[in-house]
């Protein structure tokens, strides 16, 4: 057996205690000549052998005991956890091979370009690596990828050069340099904390790293433990965050929300949020809202909710690791990825043509090695950066580029500079830079399409430029006005108040613009579709409306009266037929006109709630009980007598708010709204449908946009499901993208606070039930020691007590 | 008086015969002996005829009679053959055996050891019966048996019996089969035989033994020496009780077993008493917390109220 404190063995000493005191006791025993004991010579022999038999028990136990403390307080561990902790095996030595594959190594000398003759001298001092040493190798012009690849054999390294192509760098080289050695000190130390963090966990949490870790593993078969570390790496930029990791760790109350938004980050491939920063000062100073950024506290909030799917999660997977077996591979993983690495050596393949090189801070004591491959020096032009001068622009106005290029080498040098936006070529200038010269060159792009664009400004004709970059991105925001679609019926009362009025009242802030439409195929960019002639629709319309449904685009349809989708449901279940909507008569109900709905249907689509009618409602007009039945159809809830008061006097946000806590999306009504009188209409009932049409419109509108903005698509995931969030989160969330002046509320934080206690109540129980038990052990052999030494003690106390 | 008694007063020779003790016991009027009933019946007389000293009676000759015995004038006088006996005024046999066993050194605090107490018991019956003429033998036992003193009946030798006294010292396990053969003559003498010994044995054993000592012409006399330590087993807690004559040592809680302690001794003691009843053997048990004398005077005393 393995021990983690294995110092405190030495406390094992201690045990020689109770046989020291029995001996000393033995001595201290009073000694009498006493001839008259041969009278019951025989009963005094077995009677002795009992105390003796007694004594020995109780200095066996009370070995035990001390020994069973010393062992418990050096917390014993598996051979297989120990082996973990073992410095000599977690230890590797790294070669870090830099290979300069930029342009300028395509540099013809000598029948072999420079770039071919050091792979030769590459592969050359690879043979002669010594095997256990694992291998990286970086190439300066591609795309740094972290985590950093680690090749063990050499067949990998062999293969893994065939696949270097000459190219040009995108940043910087030193800058790329210094980054990556900073990764790799990275990974040393957060592998080494790792390694720390593994030392001080109970089984639980290590049972939980070694999940994540396994699950990192799943992801990318190539990945280790940076894969973990890589967006905690991202995020935090700097130490603050591993000591972040340390503080949760050390103070024992914030690790598991730590880990839990790890393995979010992991699932869902999104960097994390500084919120793990907050979280870790939480517990101290409670003072999350100085801490964090507006942005960061929407996604405090985000991972709050998600996070008691998360712990379920958890507890599930660590429930079905202690069933498995493949509980050893994931151990190995977990023991892979505490591996302590170190840089042993670097090896520089490149002509060094870049002053550059002497911004490089090379890691201390570490040998370098290099190799020097020419001595000719071309012309050397790059981009040095991409301005927009503002990130969003409103639709149809174009966007300043500003592209600073520079020639760093010593030649004069000729380029084509052109701006694409998406695939689209928008704009094209030639570029004559005289040596070491920088200029800047102005683009003017006008995007049409969508609310992000994405562009790339492109250095072409460049074979004699090598560093830096010859291309670059950018990406625009444009504010578009939301389009609604609204094909109205003749008669349909819509007064400019009514609408004006939901429309302030729900989403003034949330949208910047609303356009209405009423002609089909006047513009395809419609955000919603509102109907109100169902019955009315032409094939062609029909069969374009569809398409939009197909897109994903919402449409609501509202119905004049409460059997009319019966009535139409020839084109309604046309419309619905994409999203699996069917309307039929149900012949159990005589006097009732109900509709079912098809088992197919995607709830995500909507169309999933169906109202009730009532033939009651019909008969009574102007019964005020009818109003009730309606209003239920519709907002499914029951009005109490206050609530229908309001409603008549116009206020109808309450009701509207109450209604929306209830997460319905109704995108189908049928309100006799021809049989109402005409005031009500235009001041009560409008409003509603049309307030409740853009509640549930934003909501899908979201949902729709989240798929096409990636910043949105973090919040849409299916488990952080965005259409759990009331109206007000949503509308606190779009105000917050214009403002950014959203505070977290007080229950929020409360809530976290109360979560984040609860949780530790419950883990602290969790974790101890070992202890536990181990404590009783203890008592019981106190107990038991108690009996077996002092038996007429204990008497004459009774009797005392008596 | 008892101070005295104190181990460590003891003087490295000891004078077993105390004055005061031996004025006291030479007013009390020893009578001699009666052989037949009880002990000190007044002087002793032997019947056995030897030298003849004083005329005891006549009696007609009987075949196998010494023709030198018959009492030619009386067998004149009256036609008969009658032969003159003669009483001779014998002094007694009395053999006093000490226990010379280590469980004899058994003392407890304040309190003589046992085998001082024996000593002292010894020497002044020995006095007592040397001064009425008897002859007085000392001797020991352990594992074997020791002869300490002579057979005498010389007063003069009483320093020297002290003196012999003072040599002796526990040693070994008593072993009562030492006795046999050697507590009494072959010859059947008439004879006291004083055994002063804690008698620790296996009951069985001493019986046995004892039961082959006796005879008619041997009157056995056990003194069974107490300390006071048997009697009221005043241990507390946890206690290591050492036998003195195997070594052994048995640790116990003394408070558990002193019921049960005390219930064996009363029926080890009956025991004893009721078996040498049975068998005629006077039995004596003397507690040594009781100053000897007082002891002593109260046996001597016990006699002569005897029938």
């Amino acid at each position: 057996m393995n021990f983690l404190f294995p110092l405190l063995l030495i406390g094992s000493v201690l045990a020689l205690l109770p046989l020291i005191l029995q001996i000393f006791q033995r001595f201290r025993k009073k000694k009498i000549l006493f001839s008259a004991i041969f009278l019951f010579r025989e009963e005094m022999k077995q009677a002795n052998q009992s105390i003796n038999m007694k004594n020995n028990i109780l200095l066996l136990l009370r070995v035990l005991l001390v020994l069973l403390i010393v062992i418990i307080m050096a917390k014993p561990m598996t051979s297989e956890e120990y082996r973990f902790l073992e410095d000599e095996k977690t230890r590797e030595n790294i070669v870090l091979i830099l290979l300069d594959n930029t342009k300028s190594m395509g540099l013809v000398s000598r029948d072999l370009t420079l770039f071919q003759r050091a792979l030769g001298q590459l592969k050359m001092h690879i043979r002669e690596l010594p095997l256990q040493n694992p291998v990286i190798i970086e190439e300066l012009a591609t795309e740094p990828f972290y985590p950093i690849k680690l090749l063990d054999s050499k067949a990998k390294i062999i293969s893994r050069l065939r696949f270097i192509r000459l190219g040009s760098a995108k940043i910087p080289f030193q800058e790329r340099l210094n980054q990556l050695f900073k990764e790799l000190e990275k990974e040393r130390l957060l592998s080494k904390a790792l390694k720390l963090l593994f030392q001080q966990m109970d089984r639980e949490k290590r049972e939980w790293l070694i999940r994540i870790a396994e699950k990192a593993e799943e992801r990318k078969k190539n990945s280790k433990l940076q894969l973990i570390m890589r967006p905690l790496q991202q995020a935090a930029n700097n130490k603050s965050l591993l000591e972040t990791l340390f503080d949760a760790t050390v103070k024992d109350d914030l690790f598991f929300e730590v880990l839990e938004l790890l393995y979010e980050t992991l699932k869902t491939g999104e960097a994390i949020p500084k919120v793990l920063e907050a979280l870790g000062k939480v517990g101290s100073n409670n003072q999350v809202k100085s801490i964090l950024s507006d942005s960061d506290q929407l996604s405090l909030i985000r991972e709050m909710k998600a996070k008691d799917w998360l712990r379920r999660r958890f507890k599930r997977f660590i429930h079905e690791m202690k069933g498995e077996k493949e509980i050893r591979r994931v151990r190995e993983i977990i023991a892979h990825a505490t591996k302590e690495r170190n840089l042993k050596e670097i090896i520089v393949f490149s002509d060094f043509q870049k002053s550059e090189w002497q911004q490089v801070q090379f890691p201390k004591s570490i040998r370098l090695t290099l190799a020097k491959l020419g001595d000719q020096h071309p012309a050397n032009l790059g981009i040095l950066k991409v301005q927009t001068d503002q990130d969003i622009q409103l639709a149809h106005q174009g966007v300043d580029l500003k592209v600073v290029i520079k020639n760093y080498g010593s030649h004069l040098a000729n380029a084509t500079l052109s701006v694409f936006l998406g695939d689209q070529l928008k704009q094209e200038k030639q570029v004559v830079l005289e040596p070491n010269e920088e200029k800047t060159v102005s683009f003017n792009v006008v995007s049409q399409t969508d609310q992000w664009a994405f562009g790339e400004v492109r250095l072409l004709d460049a074979r004699d430029e090598y560093s830096e970059d010859n291309h670059q991105d950018f990406s625009i925001y444009i504010k578009k006005k939301i389009n609604i679609l609204f094909l109205k019926h003749k008669d349909f009362p819509i007064s400019t108040n009514s609408i004006m009025w939901s429309i302030h009242s729900a989403y003034k802030t949330a949208l910047g613009s609303i356009r209405f439409y009423d002609k089909l195929g006047e513009t395809s960019n419609y955000d919603f579709i509102v109907i109100n002639r169902v019955s009315q629709l032409k094939k062609e319309e029909i069969r374009l409306i569809q398409s939009h449904i197909g897109r994903g685009i919402p449409v609501f349809i509202i119905l004049n009266q409460r059997d009319e989708a019966y009535r139409v449901r020839a084109n309604l279940n046309k419309l619905g037929l994409t999203e699996g909507i069917n309307i039929v008569k149900k012949k159990s109900f005589r006097n009732r006109l109900s509709m079912g709905v098809s088992a197919k249907l995607n709830p995500e689509h909507g169309f999933y709630k169906l109202l009730q009618s009532d033939q009651r409602a019909e008969r009574n007009q102007i019964s005020t009980i009818r109003w009730k039945v309606m209003l239920k159809s519709v907002f499914d809830m029951r009005f109490n007598k206050n609530q229908y008061d309001s409603l008549l006097k116009g206020g109808g946000q309450d009701i509207l708010i109450q209604s929306s806590i209830r997460d319905r999306n109704i995108f189908l009504w049928a309100a006799g709204i021809n049989e109402l009188n005409s005031d009500f209409i235009n001041n009560v009932w409008y409003p509603l449908i049309i307030n409740w049409i853009f509640q549930e419109g934003l909501r899908k509108y979201l949902r729709h946009q989240a798929e096409i903005i990636p910043e949105l698509r973090k919040s849409y995931t299916k488990e952080s499901n965005l259409l759990g969030y009331s109206r007000d989160e949503l509308k606190a969330m779009y105000q917050n993208t214009d403002q950014l002046s959203l505070n977290v509320p007080d229950d929020t934080l409360k809530w976290l606070q109360s979560e984040i206690t609860r949780h530790l109540d419950h883990k602290s129980q969790s974790n101890s039930v070992l202890e536990r038990m181990f404590f009783i052990f203890i008592v019981v052999l106190f107990f038991l020691e108690l009996i077996f030494s002092y038996p007429i003690a204990v008497k004459g106390w009774l009797r005392k007590l008596k | 008086m008892l101070v005295e008694f104190a181990p460590s007063y003891l003087p490295m020779k000891t004078n077993y015969l105390d004055e005061h003790l031996i004025l006291k016991l030479s007013q009390i009027p020893i009578k001699p002996l009666s052989l037949a009933e009880g002990l000190f019946k007044g002087r002793h007389r032997s019947k056995r005829s030897g030298e003849e000293v004083e005329f005891k009676e006549f009696r007609p000759y009987i075949q196998g009679d010494d023709l030198k015995k018959i009492d030619w004038k009386r067998s004149a006088r009256q036609e008969n053959y009658f032969v003159k006996e003669m009483e001779d005024e014998l002094n007694y046999k009395v053999h006093f055996i000490i226990d010379q066993s280590s469980s004899m050194n058994q003392a407890s605090k304040d309190v003589v050891s046992k085998i001082e107490y024996s000593k002292f018991l010894a020497a002044a019956l020995a006095y007592l019966f040397v001064k009425q003429g008897d002859q007085v033998q000392v001797s020991s036992f352990s594992n074997r048996f020791h002869s300490i003193f002579k057979l005498t009946s010389n007063i003069q030798k009483m320093p020297l019996l002290v003196e012999s006294l003072n040599h002796l010292s526990t040693e070994g396990s008593s072993d009562f089969y030492s006795l046999i053969g050697n507590a009494r003559p072959l010859r059947s003498d008439k004879m006291i035989l004083f055994l002063l010994s804690d008698l620790i044995c296996d009951p069985d054993i001493l019986y046995t033994c004892l039961s082959k000592l006796s005879s008619p012409k041997v009157k056995i006399i056990l003194f069974h020496l107490v300390s006071p330590d048997e009697l009221d087993f005043p241990f507390k807690g946890d206690v290591n009780f050492i036998d003195p004559e195997s070594n052994e040592t048995f640790s116990c809680n003394a408070g558990q077993i002193r019921e049960k302690f005390k219930a064996q001794w009363d029926r080890f003691c009956s025991g004893l008493q009721l078996w040498t009843q049975k068998w005629d053997m006077e039995y004596r048990s003397f507690n040594t917390k009781i100053h000897y004398s007082e002891n002593l005077l109260d046996f001597i005393k016990s006699y002569h109220l005897k029938p």
